[in-house]
């Protein structure tokens, strides 16, 4: 056994001990309200993962049992079994056994768990042999072996039970997360206060006062950072489920990958983290399925027949970048577009760069291998992908060599809980654009808008054209639109569709925001994110440019496709 | 206690009441669904909103959406003034507060002075009153506050924002 498995053992042993807890909780729960079918799918789910990953990481006989254990519950959640309070009991007891399986297993992951016993009533249940009633527990002793108890502790040898207080000391809490966010909030109005003090420290006289001010800011924004970062998780766990989905992948497809993990030591967001596990598992089989070729096309080719693939993290300024780097056949451009055009994604005849080729293999309906595989699928993932890294406010970019291998960047913000912004003013009212959506800032004059062939205008940037949207225009601001356009400054987005450019009236300053959930009646409103309080103590809008611009020419012109170009 | 709540919101039940005024006519809503009183902060307006929503303020770091009760009540337009206040609203999920000319008191009505006979005429549509109620030879509108702000009206997003591009 190597390390990597002893590893993911131990990876399972943490996880089955945790999902343990909570099954305990819902057994419970399950007592006093014994028909709710959420409680009884919950813990059918948590047996069913706890059974597969036993399997997976090699504890055969744990398997095994949460694996009748599973049968039992399937039969409650289909009602054949109803459920009584000597059911709870043995699920229970179950959950015990479970529980002290996972401590012998820490220990000795040869450990025999014993669990003959306790197998043979579960199973004796599930064929239907014995029916457990709502009766009190003297009741079961009668139709239980007079021999089991003795049997139940000869299983938990007194050591193993002094051991567990032992190892489940630990140098963490869990705190709910829902306290976390109130203390984020708590902070963020801190801040703000903090804010108005500055601005208001010429009109403290008293030196102490004053210095006690400043000190009072530098522990605030220490404050700040420490609670921010309370909700921050390393990107280990995620990269550790990427070795076995790239080792399953290789061997389903009789490829040799070797994988190499950088910086699984990188910070993201809890809620970004686990968001995240979806589309990176899909890129890593994408890149080993469709990236790393065989090993008689690898030989072929004159490279190592042992494809490498590496997943690296790090952070650059305020994003956090993922890399998926493959040395296998690279994207083959002529095919992608090709494809594109028998699909009927792009036009024939579309004048694209390499860049919008290679993100075509992002649009819906697309799969660039001629053979539908089962490892990636049919195509169908890609484009959920991109949906998926869109959704948490991150871009994926594509590098690819022909024949040296693909490049598939993704960026994230480091959380959602904050957001780079720039504080913009149209008709005297500030919102906020995030950075991620603007590429440039530029100072407009007379000469940058001309009149666009299609109507409307467009803006000549260093020989490019942009569309250009004035953002009062886009808000629905009608009537004073118009006149203040000309003094403004242009930000330029780079959006799903392409490149366009909105006219504000002003760029006030850059500040990173913290985002603050919207209202039921406003959420959902298209192209707003959210909402942020500024330094003025004013609620603003955190904007989605891309989502205003296509409401708004939808509205325009009914049933124009959305292309891709 | 929590029974007793929710008779005093449903129908024109005995209870407390916080009075307030728009256009010179008094209303008012049950206590309970009162959060907090606060001055009025001009709000930051909602893209593609409805005319009546009128914003968003910013409450203790809680973003709040503001609706101009005159507005939805079809009534004249206000300037602003001193007396110019914002109720808060308790009615999760939704975070509410209404825009009303002046916060009068908090007033406690009995059963025998509430009349919820369905023959009341006034600026309001009937099923948006609870009933009314006459204090000091004054009458006063009980408002459903939460018929008024019907819950479809505040789902607006989905159906009229792209028109109103």
């Amino acid at each position: 056994m190597d390390d990597f498995e002893l590893e993911l053992r131990q990876t399972f042993l943490e996880e089955a001990g945790e999902m343990l807890s909570n099954a305990e909780q819902c057994f419970l729960d399950l007592e006093t309200s014994k028909d709710d079918p959420k409680l009884i799918d919950e813990i059918f789910r948590l047996a069913h993962s706890l059974k597969g990953s036993a399997k997976a990481v090699g504890f055969g006989s744990f398997g095994d049992f949460t694996h009748v254990l599973e049968s039992f519950l399937l039969k409650i959640q289909k009602k054949e079994i109803p459920v009584t309070n000597q059911g709870v009991s043995l699920l229970l007891e179950c959950n015990d056994f479970l529980t002290q399986s996972v401590q012998k297993l820490k220990a000795d992951p040869a450990a025999d768990l014993g669990e003959g016993p306790l197998l043979k009533r579960l199973e004796a249940v599930v064929s239907g042999e014995v029916i457990l009633s709502n009766e009190a527990e003297i009741d079961e002793s009668s139709q239980e072996p007079v021999s089991e108890p003795m049997d139940q502790t000869n299983v938990v040898p007194l050591a193993s039970k002094a051991d567990k207080p032992q190892a489940s000391a630990d140098e963490t809490i869990r705190v709910n997360l829902g306290r976390i966010d109130q203390l984020l909030n708590s902070v963020g109005e801190l801040v703000i206060m903090q804010n108005v003090v500055n601005e208001n420290r010429n009109h403290v006289t008293s030196p102490l006062l004053s210095k006690t001010l400043g000190q009072m800011g530098k522990i605030v924004r220490e404050l700040q950072s420490l609670s921010m970062s309370l909700r921050m998780l390393p990107l280990k766990g995620v990269f550790q489920r990427m070795q076995r989905i790239v080792r399953d992948t290789s061997k389903a497809l009789g490829k040799e990958v070797e994988l190499e993990l950088h910086g699984e030591e990188t910070e993201l967001d809890k809620t970004v983290i686990e968001r995240l596990s979806d589309p990176l598992v899909h890129l890593m089989r994408n890149a080993v399925d469709h990236g790393v070729e065989s090993p008689e096309e690898r030989t072929a080719a004159g490279k190592n027949p042992v494809g490498r693939v590496r997943l690296s993290a790090f952070q650059r300024a305020n994003q956090i970048v993922i890399e998926i780097r493959d040395d296998g056949k690279g994207l083959n451009k002529e095919k992608i577009l090709k494809l594109a055009q028998s699909r009927g994604i792009v036009s024939e005849g579309a004048v694209l760069t390499e860049d919008q080729i290679h993100q075509l293999i992002f649009a819906p309906g697309f799969s660039t291998k001629e053979v539908v595989t089962d490892v990636s699928g049919r195509g169908v993932g890609m484009d959920v992908v991109k949906t998926n890294i869109t959704d948490l406010q991150g871009h994926i970019e594509i590098e690819s060599t022909p024949g040296q291998g693909s490049c598939f960047r993704v960026l994230l913000p480091m959380t959602l809980a904050i957001v780079d912004g720039m504080v913009v003013t149209v008709d005297d009212s500030k919102y906020i654009v995030p950075l991620s959506q603007v590429t440039e800032f530029i100072q407009a004059d007379d000469k940058t808008f001309v009149e666009g062939p299609s109507g409307g205008e467009v803006m000549n940037l260093r020989g490019r054209m942009y569309q250009v949207y004035a953002l009062a225009e886009l808000l629905g601001n009608r009537g004073k639109a118009k006149s203040k356009v000309r003094g403004t400054v242009m930000t330029v987005v780079d959006a799903q569709g392409g490149s366009f450019a909105v006219s504000v009236d002003e760029v006030l300053m850059q500040q990173q925001v913290v985002i603050k959930p919207l209202g039921k009646e406003i959420n959902g409103l298209p192209g707003v994110v959210g909402a942020s309080i500024l330094g003025d103590g004013k609620a603003a809008f955190i904007l989605d440019l891309s989502e205003l611009m296509r409401t708004k020419a939808n509205s325009k012109t009914p049933g124009r496709p959305r292309g891709v170009a | 206690m929590n029974h007793d709540l929710k008779q005093n919101n449903e129908a024109g039940e005995a209870g407390r009441y916080l009075s307030f005024t728009l256009c010179q006519e008094g209303y008012a809503i049950p206590l309970l669904q009162v959060k907090e009183v606060i001055g009025y902060s001009d709000p930051t307006p909602i893209p593609h909103a409805p005319s009546h929503f009128r914003g968003v303020i910013n409450l203790r770091g809680k973003v709040i959406s503001i609706i101009d009760l005159r507005s939805k009540l079809k009534l004249a337009k206000a300037e602003v003034a001193s007396e110019t206040s914002i109720v808060i609203l308790d009615m999760e999920p939704y975070s509410l507060g209404v825009i009303v000319d002046s916060v009068d008191n908090v007033m406690a009505l009995g059963r025998d002075e509430i009349d919820t006979s369905n023959d009341i005429e006034s600026f309001v549509k009937s099923n948006h009153l609870l009933g009314i109620a006459k204090k000091d030879k004054k009458l006063i509108l009980l408002l459903d506050i939460k018929s008024t702000l019907e819950v479809s009206d505040l789902k607006f997003l989905k159906t009229e924002a792209p028109a109103a591009a």
